[in-house]
């Protein structure tokens, strides 16, 4: 479906986001994934996912409390929509369906 | 610093939305990274950042959904642009071409003036290096030359401490060359000093280039010129013979010469190698100098230096050589010696001395050519506005429907505009087709070797590119204003006068075509006159069927029965043992005192020419009194031949044969006069003839051979063999003297045929115009023509009336043009010391020529007008 089309790194920013509940703003999620993933993110294909996902209606956002240690400027924490829940559920799902649909034989690589 | 900039470039394109928790995520980045690797790498990666940053998604709304130009009102106005050139398919297919062909042809212009303004700016440091330049007077000889003393340049250096580096090059000869008995006749030989190759940037392929020259009997070659002597073997260290004497070394390669330098050698053989180079001589100017200063307004101070340092290096030997106070001489005016400096890059195109590497560059025809490419480029822009005002009546009514829909003047000015400038695009893609098509020839008429100049690093392109809106924006300004300004209310009720002031405004415009392009052919008339003057002028001697045999020097002491068995041959009719060929510019002068002279001031110089006893037969010199050399007299040995020029200096009006002439040189040996040889063109036609002299004397570079008419083939064949039996296999290398003299004008040929292109350019691109704007008018006309036809009016009254108007312009241009061409043809045949008068009649002739050619393309048109059944004309559909 259409509308519940997520990229691959989208889908990842996704999920950060949900498993930093409360806690999921841009340095954070850039973090997160850099631990669990072991993969580098630069800051603007991060921001530019959030604001498309948002944009999307997967994400909402608000702003946050002031801190000294950024400046004086407020975070923006990421929340998932029920919207994201079921573009996230609808692609894991998916993407399990086709893995349970491929037979037996074709992992035999003795075959080969 | 870079993290400040950052920030005001993020805050700059990002939305103001996000900036600020973006902002704030950057800055906790910034602040860990800090901690980490420190404020250098934190501030780059924070600038890495913001450029990375930069994602549609994240822009301002101005940048990503909001449109900086209407691309909208754009994109139409290309459609309508491109719909109005398809509905009027003849009238821009004139534009166009007029358009495109005037482009390539002031592209063409554009790659001849930047090559010519880049010679030598591609050393390094060329801005300070410079050549010393002298002006000589010696009595009544004056001398510009481009060469000074060989002790000069040790002596600058030494003296001046401005100066760097200072290196002397001498001659630039072709010599016989061999390696391994393979014989190649090598031109562009010079002799240059080791530092010559730290002054200039010459990059060095093979060998150490702090020792290049610095012992005796070594060469440095080009890379072409290695390659032709030793092909794929490795040329380093191996030895060659130069002239079957002298077996000097290879010790480096250096890249060929880049084609827009000054000199174009070959070779280079030490310095060590002359004799003459460290004579300390100050009185003779042979030696090409280069100098190398700290700074390019040293020049100046070095110019300073020069009148002092002069005075204390040559006084003691001019008091010794010629007796006489170097400040008494200088002061009473016998004396004068000037020493300058040129910088290297004004050589080319400024510089125009005696004995000049090379010859072709002049500023004037840098000037010229760009002029003359601006108007063609103004005759293809008139053209177009011509074409767009006198066609306004079909757009007229467009206009009108438009304002009234509600267009701003402005919006019809951006329509009009967008239409000519692509129209301008179109051409100017075409124009750059046209060069690449024929960049071929062009290389050949102006003997350059330019590849790709358009879209190489350093091409044209930009410029191009910039030039071609701008014509497109010139070209369409006029008539978008115009056609823009239109009452609605008046063009719809079809009330379509078009005022005095356009049409007025259309004839400037064609008189100013015409006027240029009546300038240039009178302008090529004139040239192609002068040079067809001096191809055929009486030359004093004969240049046909003159076969020259060069290297004869080989032969040594066989060259006599050489010369014996030549004239032996049938088809040979006579045949002279001497170096000096007239029409190649040999230069070998000397100062001569008349024999009731008392002071050297008194001295003549004349050009020595050492002859043989057959001289005069072969080339056909006539004598004005006295006879040539001949073996009957013994006394030869010591007599001389005058020419007239020479008689003349000398004031000999009356029986010069007899009389006497003393040497200033040579310890005052005096000489006889035998014979006065009529004047003859012994140096280039574009020289006044000098003062000269026959000596009889041992000069065996070249044999010259006269045969019979058509007998070319033969006599190649027969002194070839000849030339077999004393060479011992040596190359028979051989030169036609008319091909030599044809080859001397190879500069004003190259004018003429520029000059000749253009003029024709210029007027076809006019006539195009002509004929779009002939086509206009009898349409418009057509009615009036219908009636008149109906009353009775013949064909000849109807094209009267419809040739009368582009008479009265061309007349009008003529009368522009011609004192301009006048003025301008004046001065450009005042430098030619033989030149045809100003003859009225070419300045007619390129009239009337204009005329015809003009009536002849708006006579088709009107033709078919006046023929025209008037029924199709009056009828009303």
């Amino acid at each position: 479906m259409k509308k519940f089309q997520l990229g691959e790194f989208e889908e990842i920013v996704l999920l950060t986001v949900g498993v930093l509940y409360g806690e999921a703003y841009g340095v954070a999620i850039k973090g997160e994934i850099e631990t669990r993933l072991k993969r580098k993110v630069s800051v603007g294909a991060l921001q530019s996912a959030l604001r498309r996902m948002e944009k999307k209606g997967f994400l909402i956002s608000e702003l946050g409390e002031t801190t000294s240690e950024r400046g004086g400027k407020r975070k923006r924490y990421f929340k998932i929509t029920a919207l994201g829940k079921k573009a996230m559920d609808y692609n894991i799902e998916t993407r399990l369906e086709l893995r349970n649909l491929i037979p037996d034989i074709a992992f035999d690589f003795k075959l080969c | 610093m870079l993290k400040k900039i950052g920030e005001w470039i993020f805050s700059f394109y990002c939305h103001p939305d996000f900036r600020e928790d973006i902002l704030g995520d950057l800055e906790e980045h910034y602040r860990s990274n800090f901690k980490e690797v420190g404020k250098r790498r934190a501030d780059l990666k924070f600038f890495l950042n913001v450029l990375l940053l930069f994602r549609f998604s994240l822009l301002r709304d101005t940048w990503s959904s909001l449109n900086l130009i209407h691309t909208t009102m754009v994109k139409n106005n290309i459609k309508m642009a491109y719909r109005s050139m398809r509905r009027q398919k003849f009238y821009s297919f004139l534009n166009l071409t007029g358009l495109a062909i005037g482009m390539a042809a002031c592209l063409f212009i554009a790659i001849f003036v930047k090559d010519e303004l880049s010679f030598d700016k591609h050393f390094e440091d060329s801005d300070k290096i410079f050549r010393i330049a002298s002006n000589l007077k010696f009595g009544d000889n004056v001398f510009n030359l481009s060469f000074a003393p060989d002790p000069m340049a040790k002596t600058a250096k030494e003296e001046f401490p401005e100066v760097v580096e200072a290196a002397r090059t001498r001659g630039n000869l072709t010599q016989l060359i061999s390696y391994n008995n393979n014989y190649i006749r090598q031109d562009h030989i010079t002799w240059a000093d080791q530092e010559f190759f730290s002054i200039f940037s010459l990059p060095l392929l093979r060998g150490d280039r702090n020792h290049l020259l610095d012992e005796p009997n070594t060469a440095v070659l080009t890379e072409t010129t290695a390659k032709k002597i030793f092909g794929e073997e490795d040329p380093l260290n191996k030895v060659i013979r130069v002239n079957d004497q002298l077996d000097i070394k290879v010790t480096g390669v250096i890249a060929d010469i880049p084609d827009n330098t000054h000199f174009d050698y070959n070779m280079f053989i030490t310095m060590l190698n002359r004799d003459d180079a460290s004579r300390n001589f100050w009185l003779g100017n042979n030696f090409t100098t280069y100098l190398k200063l700290n700074s390019k307004e040293a020049k100046e101070v070095v110019d300073g230096r020069f009148p002092a340092f002069i005075e204390r290096h040559l006084a003691d030997q001019v008091k010794q050589m010629m007796g006489v106070d170097l400040k008494d001489a200088v002061a009473s005016g016998n004396l004068a010696a000037t020493y300058f400096l040129q910088p290297i890059e004004d050589i080319y195109l400024y510089s125009n001395l005696d004995f000049e590497l090379r010859s072709g560059g002049s500023i004037e025809n840098v000037y010229l050519f760009s002029i003359i490419g601006f108007f063609i480029l103004l005759i293809a822009c008139i053209n177009f506005m011509n074409m767009a005002t006198a066609r306004a009546s079909i757009r007229a009514k467009e206009v009108g429907v438009r304002k009234v829909l509600g267009s701003l003047k402005g919006q019809l000015v951006n329509q009009f505009l967008t239409e000519s400038i692509l129209n301008s695009l179109v051409s100017g893609i075409a124009a750059i087709a046209i060069v690449t098509l024929f960049l071929p020839f062009f290389n050949q008429l102006t003997g350059k070797e330019i590849v790709n100049p358009i879209f190489s690093l350093n091409g044209l392109w930009p410029y191009f590119t910039v030039a071609t809106l701008i014509v497109g924006l010139l070209a369409g300004v006029y008539p978008a204003f115009v056609l823009s300004s239109f009452l609605p209310s008046k063009v719809l009720k079809g009330e379509m006068t078009q005022g005095k002031k356009a049409s007025l405004m259309r004839n400037i415009l064609v008189v100013v075509q015409f006027s240029t392009s009546i300038f240039l052919i009178i302008g090529s008339a004139f040239i192609y006159s002068q040079l067809d003057y001096l191809q055929h002028k009486e030359l004093g001697f004969n240049k046909d069927q003159i076969l020259v045999i060069n290297e004869t020097q080989l032969l040594g002491d066989q060259i006599q029965v050489f010369k014996t068995e030549l004239e032996r041959s049938a088809v040979i009719e006579s045949a002279t043992i001497s170096d000096f060929i007239p029409a190649t510019n040999t230069y070998n002068d000397s100062p001569f005192l008349s024999e009731n002279a008392t002071t050297t001031d008194e001295a003549v110089s004349l050009q020595i020419w050492y002859v043989d006893e057959d001289y005069a037969k072969t080339y056909d010199l006539k004598m004005a009194d006295g006879r040539f050399f001949s073996k009957e007299f013994a006394s030869d040995s010591t007599g001389m031949v005058l020419n007239e020029a020479a008689i003349k200096r000398f004031g000999y009006a009356e029986n010069p044969v007899g009389r006497k002439i003393k040497s200033v040189m040579e310890n005052g040996s005096t000489y006889t006069i035998v014979g006065v040889a009529k004047d003859f063109h012994f140096r280039s036609m574009t020289e006044e003839i000098q003062p000269q002299v026959f000596f009889l004397g041992n000069s065996t570079g070249s044999v010259s051979v006269k045969f019979k008419a058509n007998m070319t083939s033969d006599v190649l064949a027969a002194s070839e063999s000849i030339w077999d039996k004393f060479s011992g296999g040596k190359p028979f290398e051989y030169d036609f003297l008319d091909d030599i003299f044809s080859n001397s004008f190879n500069d004003q040929v190259r004018l003429k045929t520029i000059f000749s292109v253009f003029a024709g350019l210029a007027i076809s691109i006019a006539c195009l115009g002509l004929f779009g704007l002939a086509a206009y008018v009898t349409e418009q006309r057509k009615k009036e023509i219908g009636i008149r036809k109906v009353l009775g009016a013949s064909m000849t009254t109807l094209l009267g009336l419809l040739f009368r108007n582009f008479t009265i312009l061309i007349l009008v241009s003529s009368i522009i043009a011609i004192p301009l061409a006048w003025l301008y043809m004046d001065g450009w045949l005042a430098d030619f010391p033989f030149r045809i008068a100003l003859n009225p009649f070419i300045f007619i002739i390129s009239a009337v020529g204009t005329l015809i050619i003009a009536l002849l393309t708006v006579g088709y048109q009107s033709m078919r007008a006046a023929r025209r059944n008037p029924v199709e004309n009056l009828r009303c559909e």
